[in-house]
């Protein structure tokens, strides 16, 4: 008798794998779908449609007669069992930063103290995978019942996740007895929800809520500060800081250290020139944006090169802003655009540099167990004093304020009602305190007392209006960032050529300009295809239902997108 | 045992695993289409689901002519996005045109909207005529009714801005022929807003331009963050010629509504120092009128 040849072996062992694949799917969302009740509801599991006159009754602080759905739930479960039944919840987010994870135990242990039917479990997933793993979970089902959005599109966000918008208008239960009592859920977010609401801009829904405000930030070693100047007053713009980092050399050169003045890496270099160069663009873009509306975005600056308006060699802020980033790469780690974010903290935890430039999200792991003193500065930019770069300056930038934690609840949660109660919790006024504390951020909750070392990394509003940026970084499909990324060696190396890398983009960048404008062109045009199908399906919707109406703010973006798209096709062409 | 003889070859086995694979969730994903209403799909922007139940839905009731003109909207978004599927729209779309009463106010004018919007921006290549002839056929059969006054912001940026061989400085000129024509206050305030902006743009004409947006503005726009756009191009303009206390009068309004927009605090200098110019400049006045009035007494 033959045995059987090595590509049938294979072929058997996929065939086994696969049919372990396919059960193991079928059964996780046939089990997703039963819930705990051990009763099937609907596939869409979400047994729970929004509706005016149904609103959930909040769950706490604990009332007397509990929530029917989730106590029916849990009494026919432990009709046959002795102990009683949990509603299990998950969490799923990448906030893997010192304190995220101990905030949310301490949150979560808070909250099942109140609520003992409950038990929540955490599932942290690395940044780096979090999307990937996120979309899978999503599409097939097996979501965690709060699940953050981090790098959701559109899409995504709306077939996945429950709109809140119904219940943002009624107080956070929650909050009662503290100075948030009585105002709407949506309004006791810092931003109103409207950066949430900007994820979801065609229907208009809020699907989901943010925990913190994240900000940019310079930080320094106080003790080291000390030990090289003999004192503490910290530098106040960029010329401070490029003489602290002369004082560092002398200090260096006295005492045979190697101190860097600013830890670097790749990634929180593109952050940091982000906040710093667009002050060499700052009265220019004054007096001269396209639209007069103290901005200009990248599509404009794109076509302001194209027609030569601007220009890397005769425009004195697009070569000022070059000039600028080679300044502030001196100050940083040799070789700085190969490091990631680790190894820059390691630098300074380590004291091998004075200071860092990072996130407020990285402010626990600096402060955890080291044995200096850690104080943070907005990112310094040139003054308008400043003898080569404050010409063209209107002074310190105002910092954005960027939004962190965005979370909401998946429409196949068996349990809905109790996961919004405990996003209810989560975002309280008392809850945000503690776990502002525990993680060492700031919270988006307003009046949530700040803890006073958390006072420096706040983001500063009183600044002026931002510039722009000359790296096109973020424009459209990359071709142009892209190129330009390709040749930032030659201004932050240390074979600097500045300007023969302006020359070079003078003559080479429009065609990648043209290319990433071509791009977003067809963008613009898809949108505006799609639009038709939204705005005749929103009028086609019954009279009396509430997103009818929503045609005509759609027919608002159509116009405004179409009006681009023909704006600006000649440079496509 | 398995012999040669007898063993399945590797492609049948692999045929049978993805098979059964397929055939595992085949069932999952068919029930899980039926259980929601196409119109949410639609609003959960899964067109192509949406799609699906409505072509469904009009096979088994053509003469549902909600269902039909959804099925023809639907098929624009669906994923592909297919010449055919166009096509298909179009033809479905002709035939509800065709067979309603001109007296059918709902769904008629729709599908004569979603024509010309087809041969506008679907159809490939663009019918631009074709197009223009539908928009026009919207608004002679259905005056007034607010998707003809849709068709008719349509229009007017089909021959300002889209048609070939068209000057674009005529263009502002063009869209302000229409607006007489619409009564509809989002109508209104698309024609101000497009008319603004090319006055803007292609003339750099700020005083022609600013009555435009300023009118679009006190009409209000719906999309969100557009009313604070709005405000500070108006403040921009204004400043850009001299007219400080309606510049700060629209920094103002931008900064009120978005006060964590990092341009925020730069727009209530400005308008601070406006105030100050335009109060300035009273006093200089008023106290030029005094010395006059003196001199000639």
């Amino acid at each position: 008798m033959d045995s059987p040849s090595i590509s049938t072996r294979i072929a058997i062992g996929i065939c086994v794998l696969s049919f372990c694949a396919s059960l193991w799917h079928v059964s996780a969302r046939t089990i997703r779908r039963m819930g705990w009740s051990g009763k099937a509801v609907a596939a869409e599991a979400t047994p729970y449609k929004p509706s005016v006159s149904a609103q959930p009754q909040p769950r706490g602080p604990f009332s007397e007669s509990a929530p029917e759905t989730a106590a029916a739930t849990v009494t026919e479960a432990a009709a046959t069992e002795t102990a009683p039944a949990k509603i299990e919840l998950h969490i799923g987010h990448w906030l893997l930063h010192t304190g995220m994870r101990e905030a949310f135990d301490a949150t979560i242990e808070d909250y099942q103290r109140l609520h003992p039917e409950v038990r929540i479990t955490q599932l942290p997933v690395p940044i780096r995978f979090y999307p990937a793993w996120a979309r899978t979970q999503l599409v097939g089902g097996t979501a965690a019942d709060i699940t953050g959005m981090l790098a959701l599109n559109e899409e995504l966000i709306s077939h996945y996740y429950l709109p809140l918008t119904e219940w943002l208008d009624t107080p956070n239960p929650y909050n009662a007895g503290t100075s948030l009592e009585g105002v709407a859920w949506r309004d006791t977010f810092f931003d109103g929800l409207n950066g949430m609401r900007a994820l979801t801009a065609t229907s208009g829904e809020i699907s989901g809520v943010i925990l913190q405000i994240n900000s940019l930030r310079l930080y320094y070693n106080r003790e080291m500060l000390i030990e090289i100047t003999g004192s503490d007053t910290p530098p106040r713009d960029l010329a401070d800081l490029q003489a602290l980092a002369a004082k560092v050399d002398a200090y260096n050169q006295h005492s045979g250290k190697s101190i860097i003045p600013i830890a670097g890496c790749g990634p929180y270099a593109g952050y940091a020139f982000d906040r710093i160069v667009p002050s060499q663009t700052q009265r220019l873009t004054l007096d001269h944006s396209p639209a007069r509306n103290l901005r200009v975005s990248p599509l404009e600056l794109a076509t302001l090169i194209i027609d030569s308006v601007f220009s890397y060699t005769k425009t004195p802020e697009l070569r000022s802003s070059l000039e600028l980033m080679r300044e502030v790469s001196q100050l940083l780690t040799p070789g700085f655009m190969q490091l990631q974010r680790d190894e820059a903290i390691a630098t300074y935890v380590q004291q091998r540099s004075l200071m860092l430039i990072a996130g407020s999200w990285d402010y626990a792991a600096l402060i955890d167990g080291v044995p200096f003193e850690t104080r943070a500065l907005p990112v310094l930019g040139p003054s308008t004093a400043d003898p080569q770069f404050g010409q063209f300056t209107l002074g310190q930038v105002a910092e954005p304020m960027d939004i962190e934690g965005s979370m909401g609840i998946i429409r196949s949660s068996p349990h809905p009602e109790a996961v919004l109660d405990f996003l209810h919790y989560l975002t309280s006024q008392r809850a945000a305190e503690k776990f502002s504390q525990i993680s060492q951020r700031l919270s988006a909750i307003i009046d949530t007392p700040v803890p006073p070392n958390l006072a420096q990394i706040k983001s500063r509003l009183d600044g002026e209006m931002p510039g722009f940026t000359v790296d096109f970084r973020s424009f459209s499909t990359g071709h142009s960032g892209n190129h330009f990324q390709r040749y930032i060696h030659k201004i932050v190396g240390p074979k600097a050529d500045v300007s023969g890398v302006a020359e070079h983009l003078d003559r080479e960048l429009p065609r990648y300009l043209r290319d990433d404008i071509a791009a977003h062109l067809r963008h613009l045009q898809r949108d505006i295809q799609r639009l038709d199908a939204t705005i005749a399906l929103h009028y086609t919707l019954p009279p009396e239902h509430r997103a009818r109406a929503n045609w005509r703010r759609h027919s608002e973006v159509q116009h405004l997108r179409k009006f681009d798209a023909l704006r600006y096709r000649p440079y496509a062409e | 045992m398995l012999t040669r003889r007898y063993a399945p070859t590797p492609a049948l086995l692999l045929l049978c695993v993805f098979g059964f694979s397929l055939s595992a969730t085949l069932p999952l994903r068919a029930a899980n289409e039926l259980e929601t209403d196409p119109w949410q799909d639609a609003l959960n922007v899964d067109y192509t689901t949406a799609s699906r139940k409505l072509e469904k839905l009009h096979k088994e009731d053509p003469s549902d002519t909600r269902v039909a003109i959804a099925h023809a909207a639907a098929l624009l978004a669906r994923d592909p996005v297919t010449q055919k599927n166009i096509l298909k729209a179009r033809d479905l779309l002709l035939s509800l045109v065709a067979d309603l009463p001109t007296s059918e106010t709902r769904y008629r004018p729709l599908a004569l909207y979603l024509l010309g919007r087809i041969d506008q921006d679907h159809i490939a290549p663009e019918r631009l005529d074709s197009a223009r002839e539908f928009y026009e056929q919207l608004r002679r059969e259905y005056p007034g009714h607010e998707l003809a006054d849709q068709g008719t912001v349509q229009l007017a940026l089909l021959l300002a801005m889209q048609a070939p061989d068209t000057p674009l400085e005529d263009a502002a000129a063009k869209v302000e022929t229409f607006l007489p024509s619409v009564t509809a206050d989002h109508a209104k305030r698309e024609l101000h807003s497009i008319a603004g902006n090319l006055h803007w743009y292609v003339h750099q004409d700020a005083q022609t331009a600013l009555p435009h947006l300023i009118a679009g503005r006190e009409l209000g726009y719906e999309a969100f963050y557009r009313n604070s756009d709005v405000d500070i191009m108006i403040a921009g303009l204004a400043r850009e010629i001299g007219l400080s206390e309606l510049a700060a009068k629209h920094y103002r309004r931008f900064a009120a509504a978005v006060p964590r927009d990092t341009r925020a605090y730069t727009a209530l200098r400005l308008a601070s120092e406006l105030e100050e110019q335009a109060s300035q400049r009273k006093a200089n006045a008023s106290s030029r009128n005094e010395t006059d009035t003196r001199s000639a007494e």
